[in-house]
């Protein structure tokens, strides 16, 4: 496969800044919808899954196309290390009251499976940069609803929040950049860079967004929405 | 000499990849009872593999057209909400195999998908022979070795609700049986089906993605650490796609 690095890297900087700052808007949203907020969150989850899915998809193909068993063990070292991850800050541990910042550690280790999808997608052309950047953004808004839910029992703390959810999101411009400059420079690294982003971008998805939509929703609802939000996306993706 | 009657050619081939999913039962022959967490790994794994099976559909289907293949999909995903609305409605009347309820609507739902997807599959492996006898051989082998995982899944679901694995072998088969059926007409107007085609791979995906949702994704996080269900699911989704690539 050719690699045609339309993007460049001042295009990756300002996508990802984008995305990272829609993640300010999560906090707006639970409290505008802080009537319904279980549900509510429930369903951002499901979207955000959906997403996330989609964009999976949509970088797995391409890795696919690169090269095929570089992608495949990209996306198995992918799950492996996100696993690792998990584990070893306790993510998805029960906590008592010293695990309040948990949500924040966990919302910047998505941030650097999204970095690495993005920088990769860039590496594939402008076009799939920015589909990849403004599902981010999209996604950005709907997790960083939920890590606000998580992290606070004050009200009238949305300005905070905000702030540490773009904060949060920050690693993905840092490794999109890194990911970027690797994937152009050595254009072999790319089908295992766009297999790893869809390992780590499925096992966030089935280790976090899931389950914690299921606590807020019903199957049904979540099962459209995350159907639906991922058909679009990879529907998009492929006509863009 | 068959090939002077390629129709039953044809069904005979597609008859194997039917045969082939009765293997993925036996595994299961091997583990009398399932513990609650490894009933949620066997879930796992069957979502994974199901997850793996509608992204190779998903691929095949937006080759012949992206568009087409989105309409599948949603048309699958409603498909199974309206049936998933009937089987609950009878949900408390429900009984399949010994098992009663949410165990039987389960292992209803699974085998009401995998029998509705075979028939895309059955139309693959026909439509495959009018390519020629390397394609269709190929394609015949694909669809056989995919299949195996496919009663693996079936057989994850009936399996801890008691079934025998002669039941989960049987029910294996059957949900392929619209493959033989679907391959011949397929077959005999391929130049038709070429343009159903992105519609019922789409179709496959959506009602598959539909159950691993609802399902089988719900269960295994009720009985194991989400995220032990998600290396599974993710690990055994990623073998799948390594498996289809090389086949």
């Amino acid at each position: 496969m050719i690699v045609r690095p339309a993007a460049s890297s001042l295009d990756v900087l300002t996508l990802g800044l984008a995305a990272a700052l829609t993640a300010s808007l999560g906090p707006v949203l639970l409290v505008v919808s802080a009537r319904h907020v279980r549900r509510a969150l429930g369903h951002a989850n499901a979207l955000a899954a959906g997403m996330m899915l989609g964009i999976g998809y949509v970088l797995m193909t391409a890795g696919i196309q690169a090269e095929a068993v570089g992608a495949t063990l990209g996306a198995a070292l992918g799950v492996v290390v996100m696993y690792w991850v998990h584990v070893a800050l306790g993510i998805g541990d029960v906590v008592d009251g010293d695990g309040k910042h948990r949500p924040f550690i966990a919302a910047t280790v998505h941030a650097t499976a999204e970095g690495i999808a993005l920088g990769a997608a860039a590496a594939l052309g402008h076009t799939m940069a920015v589909v990849v950047a403004g599902t981010l953004a999209l996604h950005n808004a709907s997790e960083s609803a939920v890590t606000a839910s998580q992290m606070t029992t004050r009200p009238n703390a949305g300005r905070r929040d905000s702030w540490l959810a773009v904060l949060s999101n920050l690693p993905q411009v840092v490794i999109g950049l890194l990911v970027f400059a690797v994937a152009t420079r050595w254009p072999a690294a790319l089908g295992p860079l766009l297999g790893a982003s869809f390992g780590a971008f499925i096992y966030l998805c089935l280790a976090e967004l899931l389950p914690a939509s299921y606590h807020g929703a019903g199957r049904t609802g979540i099962a459209v929405g995350v159907t639906v939000a991922a058909g679009i996306v990879a529907l998009v993706s492929a006509t863009a | 000499m068959l090939s002077n009657y390629p129709v039953v050619q044809v069904f005979l081939y597609a008859l194997l990849t039917a045969l082939a999913t009765s293997l993925g039962a036996l595994p299961f022959a091997f583990i009398p009872t399932l513990s609650p967490r490894l009933a949620a790994f066997a879930n796992a794994t069957a979502a994974g593999l199901m997850l793996g099976a509608s992204f190779g559909l998903v691929v095949e289907g937006t080759r012949h057209g992206p568009w087409a293949t989105l309409v599948g999909v949603a048309v699958g995903v409603f498909f199974m909400l309206v049936t998933q609305r009937i089987i609950r409605d009878h949900g408390h009347e429900a009984e399949f195999l010994g098992a009663r309820g949410a165990g039987a609507q389960r292992m209803l739902l699974v085998i009401v998908i995998m029998t509705v997807h075979s028939f895309a599959e059955g139309a693959a492996v026909g439509v495959s022979f009018g390519g020629g006898a390397t394609l269709a051989a190929t394609i015949t082998l694909a669809v056989a070795v995919h299949n195996i995982p496919e009663g693996l899944a079936v057989s994850a679901v009936m399996r801890p609700q008691g079934a025998s694995i002669l039941s989960c072998m049987w029910w294996s088969f059957l949900s392929s049986v619209p493959q033989p059926l679907a391959a011949v007409p397929a077959f005999i107007f391929v130049s038709r089906s070429s343009g159903a085609l992105p519609y019922g791979l789409g179709f496959a995906a959506g009602a598959m993605v539909f159950m691993v949702l609802v399902e089988l994704l719900p269960e295994a996080y009720e009985r194991a650490v989400a995220r032990s269900v998600a290396v599974v699911t993710s690990l055994t989704l990623i073998g799948m796609l390594l498996v289809q690539h090389f086949l």
